[in-house]
């Protein structure tokens, strides 16, 4: 590749339209301080890498211009000729074809024409920059870094490729999808893991509702056996107790039954006493009645008989004597009869009387007893149950009757006779029960409910276990491909380190030949384990502190080292070679060594060389400053 | 007597091969709809007996809701006079406190014992032997009892048939047994689980099956293809039994290995239309399948496009890439790339493990792909 013209207008120190045709070998440009030199060298920089930063874009404005335009012609090393031109104040660029005088536009978009720019140069700007551009400043190649980066690209492509992506940019491509698996916060892996974390705590929890649902249903079905229980209790005591109360209502019947019985036998038994009684008390009244006449015969009956005789033979006497004119005697006997008599029956009388009164009163006292006890047995009577004999004696048989049904009955069910106690305790049990089974049947709706909550938590366990095979698998897959991302990286790393170890001895050697040229008591090179680091080095390559050159050495040892880079990495379209007067603090003696250098190199590849001083042994292609054209 | 005979329907299924939620739902479900299809098949084919011979679950999770579902299958067969037979597997053994140790409706007869056990059923006795957590002393078949009033003898198992290539796979508590062991029993039919694959052998007036998994399991060739339950007519004390295969499966699971060889040195379009024809051609959507392209190609395999396409046509569709790349030049050639292959080649070649080596492989494939702007 060779420059072919450079036009400026407003481009730093070249603020009206100004042209440069270049040679195609070696371009010497000479000028003084503020001549126009660097603006030179910006500008091709600046048509092939624009300034990005717009402080760094109006630094490139002339002062006082409104207008700044570059363009620059170049042609490859097979003949096909391309112009690039940059309008930096309106930031609009355009790389256009030139074939037989016509100019074709082959793009205007500016990653466009960086594509296209980068694929004719092959090289990026730092490469360039670092590379192509020589200034009297260092060149460090820390492995890593930018231009490393960019050097691996190129070497990659001389090389032979590897593939459609350059292997340094494959290399980061791994990194990158690495990354995004193995990120500590938010790389997949973690995701996952972070996930899978929780889905295990989900398990849990899920294995433990179903543990718990086990012993809930397990509690469940204990609880509905234990209200079974409790039911049949209720309805086996509900049951007893019903046939025992039957039987003691039974038992109250006959009760009832036997006292009723017992008052009508006691009312028949009064009523017959009373009848008795009734009867004893007629006898009584009979008995004192005859008694009194038997008295009162009896009394008749004991007047004396001879005191009778006497007395009638006394009044017959009298009666006679009387009659016989005795009257005296007569009256007296008569008298005396009658007094005799009269006190006899008085006697007896008085004795009958007597006695009569204790018989009245003995047979009244027993009346009254009788009657007394006639008016209790009546008052019993009355008491007990009216009614006649007849209907009595009908209810007797009537209950007779229902008490041998009732003694039956009872007979009957005498399994669910209990005695008081024992009914009293099942009465107090069953009158528990409803409490017991209400409790129960709380607890079984809290389990129950407990189960229903449990059973969807629960069954959700086989749900999960799958999420986390399914996360597991995943991860599983993650970290595989992590590991062979980190391999290939690695691999990849180590195959490019590989090349690069191996071409580093290539440009140490040519660069070791260049800087021979001048200086023979130095040498280039590699660092070992440094990638492609390089250092000075003795001929016989022993090592030694490079602070120990001087600052043109040091100067001679870039220069030679950035040429073997130069023709080592861009051997095959032998960029332009431009030099910011890299030999100033270079001896007279080593200026014309590197002169001489100069037109050698410029036999193979342009160059373009710029210096303050007058070049010894080279003839000044371009005096600066330029004529600029006048408006 | 007929009798319907189950084995492994694996209800609650682990499908974590199934990344997709929704579909790992649906397919669990193929597996429950199977306990569905006990009462009907009773029904249709009139069996007097059900008979599951072990893992009729896949976990022994007590509160799955296909237990609640199997109950009712079991109340539908209970109404139509079916006797149900279980002979707990390897996946749902027997153990209090169980998948199996719940009330179940009285036709359900479950057999709890490592033991054998019997149990009479008209003039046919059933004789079961459950999974319990080991394996089993002596041979799978000591300790049979004889019912002497029984016409009939139906033994039940899920229990694993020695074939050669499984002899030193199978595990004592798989209750292996060889062929020829089944000559000491005394059964007219044996009824086996834990073989996915529809199997049968007969010996003299014997025969002992596997009726398979009624679903496909998993990808996996044991459960290719159609799936059946069995229903068995055993009525001849002197002749083998009939077996009637009844499809079953919901799905099918689809496995598939091509070769790319032939395209091998097609450029890359058309080995990528090679791979999205064969799978747009075996699309199904009730097809879970595998394919496995293998083959050496000159570049590493782009099917994501492919397989996106015909992803949709299938209820699952998994796809191995198992090709290998053709060096690129010569080992000596200086490339980047051929000498990241070399490097790789040499990490594979001395891989001290399987994975190591995998994981190998696939960095090789990886770097590739990034070298390639794939990645």
């Amino acid at each position: 590749m060779k420059f072919i013209h450079l036009e400026m207008h407003g481009f730093r120190a070249y603020k009206e339209a100004t042209g440069i045709d270049f040679e195609p070998g070696l371009n010497v440009f000479r000028g003084d301080n503020e001549a126009g030199k660097s603006s030179i060298l910006r500008a091709i920089k600046a048509s092939l890498f624009p300034p990005r930063s717009a402080p760094d874009r109006n630094a490139c404005v002339s002062e006082g211009s409104d207008i700044c335009r570059i363009g620059l012609e170049y042609e490859l090393v097979a003949g096909e000729r391309f112009r690039v031109e940059r309008d930096l104040v309106e930031g609009q660029q355009a790389l256009n074809a030139i074939e037989n005088g016509t100019v074709r536009t082959l793009a205007t978009g500016s990653s466009e024409v960086a594509g296209l720019l980068q694929e004719h140069l092959s090289c990026d700007e730092s490469l360039f920059t670092r590379t192509l551009m020589v200034g009297h400043e260092d060149l460090q190649l820390a492995s890593g870094d930018e231009l490393t980066r960019a050097m691996s690209v190129r070497i990659e492509s001389l090389i032979g490729g590897a593939g459609k992506v350059p292997a340094d940019k494959a290399v980061r491509r791994i990194d990158e999808v690495a990354k995004k698996l193995t990120g500590p916060r938010v790389g997949d892996i973690v995701v996952v893991e972070q996930q899978l974390a929780e889905a295990q705590v989900r398990l849990q929890r899920a294995q433990e509702q179903a543990g718990r649902l086990t012993e809930c249903q397990r509690e469940l079905e204990s609880l509905e056996t234990e209200l079974v229980k409790l039911h049949r209790e209720q309805q086996e005591l509900s049951e007893g107790l019903k046939q025992a109360r039957v039987v003691a209502d039974l038992e109250q019947r006959k009760t009832t039954v036997d006292e009723h019985l017992d008052l009508i036998e006691r009312s028949v038994a009064a009523r017959d006493e009373l009848a008795a009684l009734e009867q004893g008390a007629a006898a009584a009244r009979a008995m004192v009645s005859a008694q009194i006449r038997a008295e009162t015969m009896t009394v008749r009956a004991r007047i004396p008989i001879p005191m009778t005789i006497i007395s009638i033979l006394l009044v017959l006497g009298g009666g006679g004597s009387i009659y016989v004119g005795q009257k005296l005697l007569g009256g007296l006997l008569i008298g005396i009869g009658v007094i005799l008599v009269a006190t006899t029956v008085a006697v007896r009388i008085r004795a009958a009387t007597i006695r009569r009164a204790a018989i009245r009163q003995e047979v009244e006292q027993r009346v009254v007893e009788f009657e007394t006890k006639r008016e209790q047995a009546r008052g019993q009577v009355q008491a007990l149950l009216k009614g006649s004999d007849k209907d009595l004696q009908e209810r007797r048989r009537d209950m007779s009757r229902t008490q041998r049904e009732l003694e039956a009955e009872i007979i009957r069910l005498e399994e669910f006779r209990i005695p008081q106690a024992e009914l009293d305790a099942r009465e107090s049990r069953l009158g528990e029960l409803p409490a017991l089974v209400v409790e129960a049947e709380r607890n079984r709706g809290g389990l129950q409910q407990e189960t229903q909550s449990l059973s969807a938590g629960a069954a959700a366990a086989p749900d999960i276990e799958d999420e986390i095979g399914v996360m597991e698998q995943r991860l599983e897959r993650l970290k595989t491909r992590a590991d062979a991302l980190r391999l290939a990286q690695q691999e990849l790393s180590a195959t490019i380190d590989g090349f690069r170890q191996a071409i580093g001895p290539r440009i140490a050697a040519d660069a070791t030949r260049r800087l021979q040229l001048v200086v023979p008591e130095y040498a280039v090179g590699l660092v070992p384990d440094g990638g492609l680091t390089f250092r000075p080095t003795r001929p016989d390559g022993q090592a030694f502190d490079r602070l120990e050159l001087s600052d043109g050495t040091d100067d001679q040892f870039f220069f030679a080292l950035r040429v073997a880079l130069s023709d080592v990495l861009f051997s095959e379209n032998m960029l332009p070679l431009l030099l910011d007067d890299p030999f100033r603090y270079s001896d007279q003696r080593r200026k014309i060594e590197l002169h001489s250098m100069l037109e050698d190199m410029a036999r193979m590849r342009q160059v373009l060389y710029f210096t303050l001083d007058e070049p010894e042994g080279l003839q000044v292609t371009h005096q600066l400053p330029l004529a600029q054209a006048r408006r | 007597m007929k009798l319907l005979h189950a084995a492994d329907l694996h209800l609650a299924p682990r499908l974590a091969y199934i990344e997709d939620e929704n579909n790992r739902r649906r397919r669990r479900e193929d597996f429950a709809a199977q306990v569905d299809r006990l009462p009907v098949l009773a029904r249709e084919h009139a069996v007097e007996a059900v008979i599951l011979a072990g893992d009729v679950f896949d976990r022994d999770l007590p509160a799955v809701p296909e237990v609640g579902r199997l109950h009712r299958a079991f109340q539908d067969l209970e109404k139509a006079g079916v006797v149900v037979l279980v002979a707990p597997g390897t996946h749902d053994p027997w153990r209090p406190g169980g998948i199996w140790d719940q009330r179940w409706p009285a036709n359900v007869h479950i057999f709890r014992s490592g033991q054998w056990e019997s149990v009479v059923v008209g003039d046919v006795a059933f004789y079961g032997i459950a999974h319990t957590g080991g394996p089993k002393e002596g041979s799978l078949f000591d300790g049979i009892p004889y019912t002497e009033n029984a016409r009939l003898h139906v033994g039940i198992a899920h229990a694993s048939l020695l074939h050669a290539y499984l002899k030193e796979r199978v595990d004592g508590k798989n209750y292996p047994f060889e062929e020829g062991e089944l000559d000491q029993t005394h059964f007219n039919y044996l009824a086996l689980g834990d073989h996915h694959n529809p199997n049968a052998v007969t010996r003299g007036r014997l025969t002992a099956a596997y009726p398979g998994s009624p679903e496909g399991l998993g990808l996996d060739r044991a459960e290719v293809g159609p799936r059946y339950m069995l229903v068995v007519d055993v009525d001849s004390v002197d002749d083998p039994p009939t077996l009637q295969q009844v499809q079953t499966n919901r799905r099918e699971v689809y496995l598939d290995t091509v070769s790319l060889m032939e395209v091998q040195h097609e450029p890359r379009a058309i080995v990528a239309e090679e791979v999205r024809r064969t799978l747009l051609a075996a699309a199904s959507p009730d097809r879970l399948a595998r394919f496995s392209f293998s083959g050496t190609l000159e570049f590493p395999l782009d099917i994501d496009a492919a397989v996106a396409e015909a992803a949709s046509g299938y209820f699952l569709l998994d796809v191995r890439d198992h090709t290998r790349m053709i060096p690129e030049s010569p080992a000596e050639a200086r490339t980047i790339r051929a000498g990241f292959e070399a490097r790789l080649a040499r990490t594979i070649e001395q891989a001290g493990d399987e994975r190591e080596a995998e994981i190998a492989r696939r960095a090789l494939s990886l770097g590739l792909q990034a070298l390639e702007g794939l990645l």
